[in-house]
């Protein structure tokens, strides 16, 4: 911004007025909503564990407390045990710095299976919703396909059979875990941008650009999309609990990621066979997951009221 | 004030169009835009609707021509079909050519076409509110046009933006081109929507009932725009409005249409003071005027537009008609000329037809 000249103190001086774009003013509302404001400096805190909590962790994951286990009659470490804030597993291994660990797991499932949902549901919708007819149809008809089958099914069934390939073992099987959550939940994304850009291309402004000349392809990409960039976000946002949670159930049933790295639902399922003596072990892990959870769906839901239009007339 | 080149077409499409044009050239002299029963249907379940049927007319270069009829009579469908803008499906231009600049627009490719679009032929909608796009600065939406057509850089393009703004008498332009829509009033918004038609000096700008989601005030200044602007860029214009008034202030020649039809045709004070077919006569009998008396009815035309699904044989007007006699409801008359009421006056009339009952 340039400052302006405290000499001209004229009439013709106008202030300029600030430019509030339609992002800025959906901003302003959403640090209105304090629920959606904790669930963002959460998300926000989860986010930093993520990069940076396996560094700062005081024990490395897989190392094991041998010599306080023993001490502890091979039984794992309670709560508040010195040196280990939330006790150990049965192995002897820091619980804390496992759930840190895991808050890199569930962040990267988090972002990477929305952008691998990205990258198939916005082409996919994109072309069913402009080009229509049969296109439309066949996409659509394979979209529902995709939908009517039972996603934890495929899931198993792709991490069974690529188990023990390379892709299965890349990345301590995180890498299946991305491409096969991502492949089941791309269906919803598919048909809301469809829905988008069903409504959208009707348009006038889309006519008008028409009407200019503007070719298809930037009608979609500079009129159409950043149009529909609302319900995206908030479908987004949304779609990262659901994504965590699939992740947690296949930890859960043991086809997730490999041990000795750990998610937040393979804890719980380690945990889970000592729920009766050393609850913590479940208790943590659950915590965590339910906070991460609750966080990015307010997160969500204040996006959504922050960007849908029916609601700016209220504030 | 400056303006950038303009710079070519110089694509192969390109090329194909001057081959096209020099060959054209000859057979349609001095026309700027030829339209010659143009037909276009929309396919509905229900059957074919007529929109627009077997309509011709001429514009000459720098002419401003007003398309007056009311709603549904096909004067929208009429310039989408001009510039290919007819959503397909339903609709169709089943017939019909238009030779814009000694080119046959009809048979241009997509591509072809696009390349006109903006580029020789700007549009001007009638919702200022809804045409813009709410989430590009005002200045990239008024860039796009040069941007596409002209290959200006970005800033080439905004600077070619910021003129053309103040040329549509926004104050401030520079400052305003990174505003959004919604910070402009509907006022305003035209004048931006006129920028963009006029960015890449069409040769013919379409305004479509440009001023009908205006307030009256407004409607004056924009209308003085498009006029003073189409003087200055030497620009043909034709104004679609079901305002007969409008029209007359700003066009010289007026052709009337009515389900689906163009029905009388000729120079704005000759259709005012002579029409030549009872519809632009109920229309001028329609309009509000001043000199109506307080507590007046404001005149209407009884009846309803005919149902354009299945056109019968007769004259369109026939059922709603005053001066309907028996060979109106047997079969549609031409457009035929009418030189008693001026040069080039043509009607589609059997009772003004020389030897007629009306007078």
């Amino acid at each position: 911004m340039v400052t302006q000249s405290p000499t001209l103190g004229g009439p013709t001086a106008l202030a300029p007025r600030p430019v509030i774009s339609p992002r800025r003013d959906a901003f302003r509302r959403l640090r209105r909503n304090r629920l959606a404001l904790m669930g963002g400096v959460i998300v926000v805190i989860l986010l930093v564990i993520a990069v940076f909590g396996p560094a700062l962790a005081p024990w490395h994951y897989r190392v094991q407390d041998l010599e306080a286990l023993r001490a502890n009659g091979n039984r794992p470490l309670p709560p508040l045990s010195p040196g280990h804030l939330l006790g150990t597993d049965q192995l002897g291994r820091d619980l804390f710095s496992r759930l840190l660990d895991g808050a890199q797991i569930s962040m990267s499932v988090a972002i990477v299976v929305q952008l691998v949902v990205l990258a198939i549901g916005v082409p996919i919708g994109a072309a069913a919703g402009w080009f229509g007819g049969r296109l439309d149809n066949y996409l659509m008809r394979f979209t529902d396909v995709v939908y009517a089958f039972p996603d934890l099914l495929f899931i198993i069934l792709l991490s069974v059979v690529f188990q023990a390939t390379p892709i299965g073992e890349a990345m301590d099987g995180l890498l299946l875990i991305f491409i096969a959550i991502g492949l089941t939940a791309w269906v919803t994304m598919a048909r809301l941008v469809r829905g988008q850009v069903l409504s959208l291309k009707e348009s006038e402004f889309v006519e008008a650009a028409r009407a200019i000349g503007v070719s298809d392809r930037k009608i979609v990409t500079r009129h159409l999309l950043p149009n529909a960039i609302g319900p995206v976000i908030v479908a987004v946002t949304l779609g990262i609990p659901s994504a965590i949670l699939a992740e947690a159930t296949l930890s859960f049933i043991g086809i997730g990621i490999q041990s000795p790295r750990a998610s937040w639902g393979s804890l719980i399922d380690d945990g889970s066979r000592w729920i009766q003596s050393e609850p913590h072990l479940v208790i943590f892990p659950s915590l965590a997951l339910a906070i991460a959870l609750a966080s990015y769906t307010f997160l969500g839901d204040g996006l959504r009221d922050a960007l849908d239009p029916k609601l700016r007339s209220r504030q | 004030m400056t303006r950038p080149e303009l710079v070519e077409i110089s694509t192969r499409e390109g090329a194909r169009l001057a081959a096209q044009l020099a060959d054209d050239a000859d057979r349609h002299d001095r026309r700027l835009l030829h339209v010659q029963d143009l037909s276009t249907y929309f396919f509905t379940p229900g059957g074919a609707v007529h929109a627009v049927d077997e309509v011709s007319f001429d514009l000459d270069y720098g002419e401003t021509l007003g398309l007056v009829g009311e709603s549904g009579s096909g004067k929208t469908v009429t310039a989408l079909s001009i510039a290919r803008l007819v959503a397909e499906p339903p609709g169709r231009i089943v017939s019909g050519e238009v030779i814009f600049d000694g080119i046959d627009l009809l048979r241009l490719s997509r591509e072809e076409m696009r390349l006109v679009r903006g580029r020789k032929i700007g549009f001007v909608f009638q919702d200022p509110m809804t045409s813009l796009n709410p989430t590009l600065t005002v200045g990239r939406q008024i860039g796009e046009s040069a941007r596409t057509h002209l290959g200006l850089s970005r800033a080439a393009a905004a600077r070619h933006a910021a003129d053309l703004l103040g040329t549509v008498g926004i104050p401030r332009a520079r400052d305003r081109l990174g505003d959004y829509p919604h910070q402009f009033s509907g006022g305003m918004r035209q004048r931006v929507m006129i920028a963009i038609a006029l960015a890449c000096q069409p040769m013919l700008l379409i305004a479509d009932e440009p001023t009908t989601a205006l307030d009256v005030t407004i409607q004056a200044q924009i209308m003085e725009l498009l006029r003073s602007l189409s003087r200055e860029f030497r620009t043909a214009v034709i104004l679609i409005t079901h305002d007969l008034g409008l029209a007359a202030g700003m066009c010289q020649r007026v052709s009337v249409m009515y389900a689906g039809r163009i029905v009388e045709s000729g120079v704005v004070d000759d259709i005012f003071e002579r029409p030549r077919m009872p519809y632009t006569a109920a229309l001028l009998d329609s309009r509000a005027r001043l000199d109506i008396e307080p507590g007046g009815r404001l005149r209407t035309i009884e009846g309803l537009p005919p149902d354009l699904l299945d056109p019968a044989a007769e004259c369109r007007f026939a059922p709603r008609c005053p001066h309907r006699r028996g060979i109106c409801l047997e079969r549609e008359p031409d457009m035929t000329p009418r030189p008693s009421a001026g040069d080039g006056h043509t009607a589609r009339c059997w009772g003004t037809e020389p030897g007629g009952w009306i007078p």
